[in-house]
């Protein structure tokens, strides 16, 4: 649970450019108030599970102990390496390629107007099919192994990224693209220091949509000529009737999203440090 | 025997569709005896063969000839019908008898009430089959030690019969892997090589023997002959409030599997009004045996190798998980 402090200290680090230092014990308590926020609803919402369960005879419903008691044995024993493993694998190939594909195509398509009003309807006709439609026409192309799940993942997780980069890349502001020109500045580095640069907000926001569509697609690609994953095991637990097994595994796949997306924020924090310090200077200064 | 595995239904939609056509038989088709509701059963059973035969028995009227009509519902059979029957959704359950017993050995408080599909008595000839490609060089059963093969549900039926079979031929299992595809892509899967073998059964082991595969074994008869695969599963508690309802189904169901036995015929003439399938397939392809009671030696088979395969640590009850329903003298039956 280490991570969890992460995004405490993050906005608290790009903070401390902002402001003057503070002292050691007042920083304490800050840290401490953000973790009982942080954790407050989480026990809460366990303490509650647990205290309902714990009476039930809903046999799809176990008690909150057997599940836990259960979590252990289940996962432990190699499950990890040969279940999640995996999964988390596939999840980041197909995540990391969505988003580089949807930025790349976005910076493009974005940039010149002729080539979004040719290309938009199509796109528009491509996001519409759900990605799990396409499953069984891809397994005839691809196969069944890792590269149809990573695909599949691509399939779906790419659009919230390519629509933010294209609607980020035209909303860069005139002026500045201009200023660049008169500038001279070399292509790639308007590309770097302008579009991407300006696009990134948006691209951030589409990246963080695309996170929780990943994990979706990655659950759901493996319903599908898997023999193993995060969400093959969810599935195979709840056809075995090993209800308790069942939800130590959905307990794990929400664990995965809370980390990813902990992650995710550290990253934000860095890669939107300059757009956070510009934000607060326009709203006046020292917030 | 499932059309479907369970969690693929949106995929199968698309060969489904092309093979079956588009089955417009979601709840009861035949209406005319009562409908006052207190005589109806609802049931779920697998889309295709498994639910053809419940339609089959209505069509002839033999469910009203016991005082029953059923609301049959083809969207959920096997495990994904266990949640509705234990919900209270469903009054009955069609699954294949791996899930049937394992929810009942999980403690559901579920019972085998009637039996559903078995397998014939001719290892030569079943309604389901190992089957490979021409060129593949496989043309026995010890070919498929080390091989890669097709199931439609991992931890099912399918596996088990086939683990089962091969050892039983003294093939060396260890080695074998399999991999979960549903149906209507085991066949564009074999074919382009992405496995080495495909479970299937009917009618797409026809249709794969017309496009030049080759049966290598028959795992459902060759595990054992007349293997019983599929079973209705009701509840302990509609057990207990409408026991000749049950007992009704029951016997209902060993007359449409006495009929059906003595006219396949009929049956296979009435299948692409049923279910949509290809006539010429349904004259061809290899029909389920169909017999009036539960085959106990044949769960305790079954039972035995979930054990050995590692489905359950403790041995399976079966007894305990079958019950026979019988109704009172002057209801329904007679």
């Amino acid at each position: 649970m280490t991570s969890l402090t992460a995004p405490a200290a993050a906005p608290g680090a790009a903070r401390e450019t902002a402001c003057e230092a503070e002292p050691p014990a007042a920083r304490l308590a800050r840290y401490g108030r953000r973790l009982a926020v942080l954790l407050g609803l989480p026990a809460v919402l366990a303490a509650v599970w647990w205290i309902v369960s714990e009476r039930a005879e809903n046999f799809f419903f176990p008690p909150l102990s057997d599940i836990l008691s259960a979590f252990g044995p289940t996962w432990f024993d190699g499950r990890i390496a040969a279940d999640l493993l995996p999964s988390l694998g596939r999840l980041a190939a197909g995540y990391l390629l969505a988003v580089a594909l949807g930025v790349a195509l976005g910076v493009l398509i974005g940039t010149w107007p002729s080539l979004r009003a040719f290309a938009e309807p199509v796109l528009e006709f491509f996001r519409a099919i759900p990605p799990p439609v396409m499953v069984p026409i891809l397994m005839l192309f691809l196969g069944i192994d890792t590269l149809m799940k990573v695909v599949v993942i691509v399939s779906g997780a790419v659009w919230p990224v390519l629509l933010n980069t294209v609607e980020g890349v035209r909303g860069i502001d005139r002026p500045l693209r201009d200023t660049a020109r008169v500038y001279r500045l070399r292509p790639l580095t308007r590309l770097r220091t302008v579009v991407l640069r300006g696009a990134s907000p948006q691209i951030v926001t589409g990246a963080r949509q695309a996170l929780s569509i990943a994990i979706v697609l990655m659950v759901i690609s493996e319903m599908f000529a898997a023999n193993n994953g995060l969400g093959f095991s969810i599935v195979q637990f709840q056809r075995g009737f090993a209800l308790p097994e069942m939800w130590t595994g959905i307990i794990l796949l929400g664990l995965v999203g809370l980390a990813l997306s902990l992650i995710f924020r550290a990253v934000e924090a860095t890669v939107l440090a300059w757009y956070r310090g510009q934000r607060r200077a326009q709203r006046g200064g020292n917030r | 025997m499932k059309f479907r595995a369970s969690g693929a239904a949106a995929s199968s939609t698309v060969l489904a569709v092309m093979l079956f056509g588009a089955t417009g038989c979601g709840a009861a088709a035949g209406g005319e005896s009562g409908t006052d509701g207190t005589n109806v059963i609802r049931v779920g059973e697998t889309d295709g063969m498994p639910s053809a035969f419940l339609h089959f028995g209505e069509e002839r009227g033999i469910f009203a000839d016991h005082g029953i009509e059923l609301e049959i519902d083809a969207s959920a059979g096997g495990a994904a019908a266990i949640p509705a029957l234990v919900g209270g959704n469903l009054d009955v359950a069609g699954s294949n008898v791996v899930s049937g017993l394992l929810a009942g050995h999980r403690g559901l408080p579920v019972r085998i009430i009637a039996p559903g599909t078995f397998a014939t008595d001719d290892t030569e000839r079943d309604f389901s089959a190992v089957v490979v490609s021409e060129d593949s060089g496989m043309d026995g059963p010890e070919d498929l030690a080390g091989a890669s093969i097709a199931v439609n549900t991992l931890q099912n039926i399918g596996d088990i019969s086939i683990v089962t079979a091969l050892e039983k031929q003294g093939v060396d299992t260890s080695g074998i892997r399999f991999t979960e595809i549903g149906f209507p892509q085991m066949l564009p899967a074999l074919q382009s090589g992405r496995v080495d073998a495909a479970w299937v059964i009917e009618p797409f082991l026809s249709i794969g023997q017309q496009q030049g595969l080759t049966p290598v074994i028959r795992p459902y008869t060759e595990a054992r002959e007349g293997l019983q695969v599929g079973c209705f599963l009701t509840t302990e508690e509609f057990l207990d409030d409408n026991g000749d309802k049950a007992g009704a189904f029951r016997a209902a169901v060993a007359d449409v599997a006495a009929y059906i036995t003595e006219h396949p015929d009929e049956f296979r003439a009435a299948l692409p009004e049923l279910e949509g399938l290809d006539p010429a397939l349904a004259e061809s392809m290899v029909l389920p045996s169909y017999h009036d009671s539960v085959d106990a030696d044949s769960l305790r088979l079954v039972a035995d190798r979930m054990r050995a395969s590692g489905f359950t640590d403790e041995e399976i009850d079966v007894d305990s998980l079958i019950a026979t329903p019988r109704t009172t003298p002057g209801r329904g039956d007679e």
